[in-house]
């Protein structure tokens, strides 16, 4: 082999290569469908029931970076052998460290609180108390990290991820007006309002949220992909996308064919589930709420998971599902403490969880395009990853999207706070 | 000379930097890096960068410096000719000395270790090198240990520590070996191949750098030799403690590698029950010996001399001598060898450099020194030390009332003491 082939060879596809394929499988996929967590699913829905059709559009380039900066996370790690808190605390040093772990930190520990509130919320539509299912699935989460390797643990997140199914049943069940959803869905509309702006924001920062970047690459890394199955990776992340973002496509369907048809303002995700019920049936609210346990349970597990991953590479500590707990003590107490206070929360009394949210979004926003720089600019250093590097293209459309990003950023800042001038810039644009 | 100079006085220095009083003379990189550099002419050159060291020896040499002046402007210079006057303030160069090929070998401090991997000899990952401090002699940078601690990273984020109370947590450099390879984990090695390199003068100090339990298991891991060799160097303190924490048996065959003074003074100092236990697991021939040595006053001739000489018949011919010798366990210290008739009543000394030039058929009788010089198990210290400057001797015979060999004083013994030399003597010495 003189020439490593970036591309899989499309020559032959033999029964080995399929059987490697499948025993690659698992980061790509896994990481993508966790985008789809409690907030994400509360996230897509709103879409749907405030704009209807109106972001489906939208959808689809997203499904495009997904996969451009998944892939350049999975490149990496499979070059380096090192996860992505790893390379900035050795490349940037610690104070850029120390700013995104807590940035990572915060918003992490938020949407940790905001799965468990996903897990009580879908609990109580079928009528179980919070006070017994949280500390019950807060056990298993712990259970399951702790008691596991990385292979069984991989497996159960794999069959979690075929879960997600149930949206396309539901989505099906609401009976949507399918050339009205194809034609959505490719002819893009959009509108300079501070709404629009914020829940354009929310779902770039739902699907490409920063985590999932530092989740992928580690992950890769524990698992052992190096070059040589790499090419198997790619395909893996591939595939995880553009199944994740079917599955938010069909949420936002759902949504729209419903509650944006009927009218009904909704606020959580638990709202849609209930909500539903009357317009689509009964058994879409269940598949809903189904749905959303599955999804928030997954998410539960994963997001303390990659916390824990990335503090200990950032600090140095022995970390993986792989190690022993005396080996890896800070792995193991980090994770611990970070499902106890997820759990915790949710079961204090009175307790609002919207402000919280709020500012997750916001340090999330600030959080993801500062990530992605640093992400660039480390795979395209060739000390570390030599002939790896991104091609120009690749670059160009990278560079391309965080501009985009921010721009959108800067538009909602100065939208929220001189209502006015949005006018000006939509006829600016136009 | 200069080499020796510097070691007693890093030695000193490294005692320091556990004394946080006294932390002035240790420089950390990070706040080295950034500081400008000036010419004599006070011309600005730019920013510190980054260092070289050459990683050669225990204390590794700062030998480059790259400066750094806006975006662009990047020299190596040589440290050769740079004044530590002015730090922190700022660091002036006299003759700046560019550098145009770097020293072989060289590592990049900035680069190569700070922020890097500590694993330790498992390959399980500790910490990362959160700092790395030097030690300023005159105007040369020592690289004498990398902080792991808290502090060390409190420092990086910009945070004047000097003053706090907190505990400074350095690694000796002396533990620490660079893994060559395509990247950089810093290995802690508490391995013995490498540990061998150090002098055992040197290990001893750095052994009363480390917390009881490290210390144990670092004594663990060391031959029998080496051990014996640390527990003669080191001071009575340390040397005390060593001796508390290690199991008898192995204290009895590490005793019979060591100086047979050290050993005696060990025991004097042991209580009394443990002393006793000592001697009966070391053989009544050995026990006996240590008594005879532990009866002698601390300042007489019979606490110095070691058993450890070889004794020939008169009639022995050089060769035979020779091939004695080689058969022999060779004793540590070998200056001469001792002729006795068969009760083991002296008859002269053979200095090794007789032995070597004379006819390998000559009798012992023949190569014997002139004059018999010899002294009784009693003698003051003082007075061996004049016999031995007066006659130029390097090992000195002990015999009994009846003129029996009962050991040798060697000068390397001696040294270690306080010796008192008279007035008189000295001028004649010149």
């Amino acid at each position: 082999m003189s020439q490593p082939s970036r591309m899989p060879s499309r020559s032959r596809i033999s029964w080995k290569s399929i059987l490697l394929f499948l025993s690659i499988l698992g980061p790509g996929i896994i990481t993508a469908n966790v985008g789809n967590d409690a907030s994400g699913i509360t996230t897509y829905s709103l879409a749907g029931a405030r704009f209807g059709y109106g972001f489906l559009w939208l959808l689809v380039p997203l499904t495009i970076a997904l996969i451009f900066i998944q892939e350049m996370a999975a490149r990496m790690g499979a070059v380096t052998g090192r996860g992505l808190a790893q390379l900035i605390r050795e490349t940037y040093g610690v104070r850029i460290t120390l700013l995104i772990m807590a940035g990572l930190v915060i918003t992490n520990i938020a949407n940790t609180i905001a799965e468990f509130a996903g897990i009580a919320a879908a609990t109580e539509i079928v009528g179980v108390s919070r006070f017994i299912s949280v500390p019950l699935a807060a056990l298993a989460v712990w259970l399951l990290v702790t008691k596991g390797n990385y292979n069984k643990v991989e497996k159960v997140f794999l069959v979690a991820c075929t879960f997600y199914i149930v949206y396309y049943f539901a989505a099906f069940l609401a009976h949507p007006i399918w050339p009205e959803v194809a034609k959505a869905a490719v002819v893009p509309k959009i509108t300079i309002t501070a709404p629009y702006l914020l829940m354009f924001i929310a779902l770039v920062g739902t699907t490409i949220a920063p985590w999932m970047q530092f989740y992928l690459q580690s992950s890769i890394v524990e698992k052992g992909i190096d070059m040589r199955k790499y090419r198997y990776s790619r395909w893996d992340v591939i595939i995880g996308s553009i199944i994740t973002d079917i599955t938010a496509f069909f949420i936002v369907v759902v949504c729209a064919a419903t509650l944006f048809k009927a009218g009904i303002p909704v606020e959580t995700a638990s709202d849609v589930a209930l909500s539903l019920a009357p317009i689509a049936g009964q058994y879409a609210a269940w598949l809903f709420a189904f749905g959303l346990f599955n999804a928030a349970m997954f998410a539960a597990v994963v997001l303390p998971l990659s916390t824990t991953y990335y503090v200990c590479e950032a600090f140095g500590w022995e970390s993986g599902l792989n190690k022993k707990i005396r080996d890896a003590p800070f792995f193991y107490s980090f994770f611990t403490i970070m499902i106890l206070i997820g759990a915790a929360f949710v079961l204090i009394p009175n307790i609002h969880l919207i402000q919280l949210m709020v500012i997750s979004q916001a340090v999330n926003g600030v959080l993801l395009p500062l990530v992605l720089v640093a992400m660039l600019f480390l795979v395209n250093n060739r000390s570390l990853m030599g002939q790896h590097v991104n091609p120009a293209w690749l670059n160009l459309a990278a560079w391309a999207f965080i501009g985009i990003i921010i721009v959108a950023s800067l538009l909602l800042g100065l939208v929220t706070l001189f209502p006015e001038s949005a006018e000006y810039i939509a006829t600016a644009i136009m | 000379m200069a080499g020796k100079d510097h070691v007693r006085q890093i030695r000193r220095m490294l005692e320091d930097i556990e004394d946080t009083e006294k932390a002035s003379h240790v420089l950390y990189l990070s706040s080295i890096l950034g500081t400008r550099v000036f010419d004599e002419r006070a011309r600005h050159l730019g920013r510190i960068k980054d260092i070289a060291i050459d990683p050669v020896g225990g204390f590794p040499k700062a030998v480059a410096v790259i400066v750094k002046k806006w975006f662009l402007r990047r020299r190596t210079l040589s440290w050769e000719g740079f004044d530590l006057g002015e730090f922190p303030q700022r660091l002036v160069v006299h003759a700046p000395l560019p550098l145009s090929q770097l020293p072989r070998n060289c590592v990049f401090v900035g680069d190569k270790i700070l922020d890097q991997q500590l694993v330790d000899t498992n390959g399980i990952k500790i910490i990362r090198a959160n700092d790395v401090a030097f030690i300023p002699i005159h105007n040369t940078l020592f690289l004498a240990s990398i902080s792991i601690g808290l502090k060390g990273l409190l420092r990086r984020i910009g945070l004047n520590t000097d003053g706090w109370s907190m505990k400074e947590n350095l690694v000796p450099w002396a533990y620490v070996e660079p893994l060559e390879g395509k990247f950089r984990d810093i290995k802690l090695k508490i391995s013995e191949s490498r540990l061998g390199d150090i002098h055992p003068a040197d290990f001893a100090d750095l052994l009363e750098k480390l917390a009881r339990e490290q210390r144990l298991s670092l004594f663990r891991n060391l031959s029998n030799r080496y051990a014996s060799r640390i527990l003669d160097e080191a001071d009575a303190e340390v040397r005390m403690s060593l001796v508390s924490e290690i199991p008898q048996r192995r204290l009895v065959h590490i005793f019979t590698l060591m100086y047979e003074g050290n050993v005696a003074d060990i025991l004097l100092s042991l209580p009394e029950a443990k002393r006793r236990e000592l001697l009966v697991l070391m053989g009544p021939a050995e026990a006996r010996h240590f008594q005879l040595l532990m009866s002698c006053n601390k300042e007489s001739a019979g606490r110095f001399m070691t058993r450890k000489f070889i004794t020939v018949l008169p009639q022995d011919s050089a060769r035979e001598i020779i091939r004695k010798i080689q058969a022999s366990d060779p004793p540590r210290v070998l200056h001469a060898v001792y002729v006795v008739k068969h009760d083991l009543t002296l008859v002269g000394t053979i200095s090794l450099r007789n032995l070597l030039i004379s006819p390998s058929g000559d009798p012992a009788s023949k190569l014997l020194k002139k004059k018999l010089v010899y002294v009784r198990k009693s003698a003051h210290k003082n007075v061996v030390y004049s016999m031995m400057a007066k006659y130029d001797l390097t090992s000195i015979p002990v015999v009994d009332r009846k003129h029996r060999i009962i050991g040798v004083i060697n000068v390397e013994d001696l040294l270690k003491e306080r010796v008192y030399v008279p007035a008189k003597q000295d001028a004649e010495q010149v």
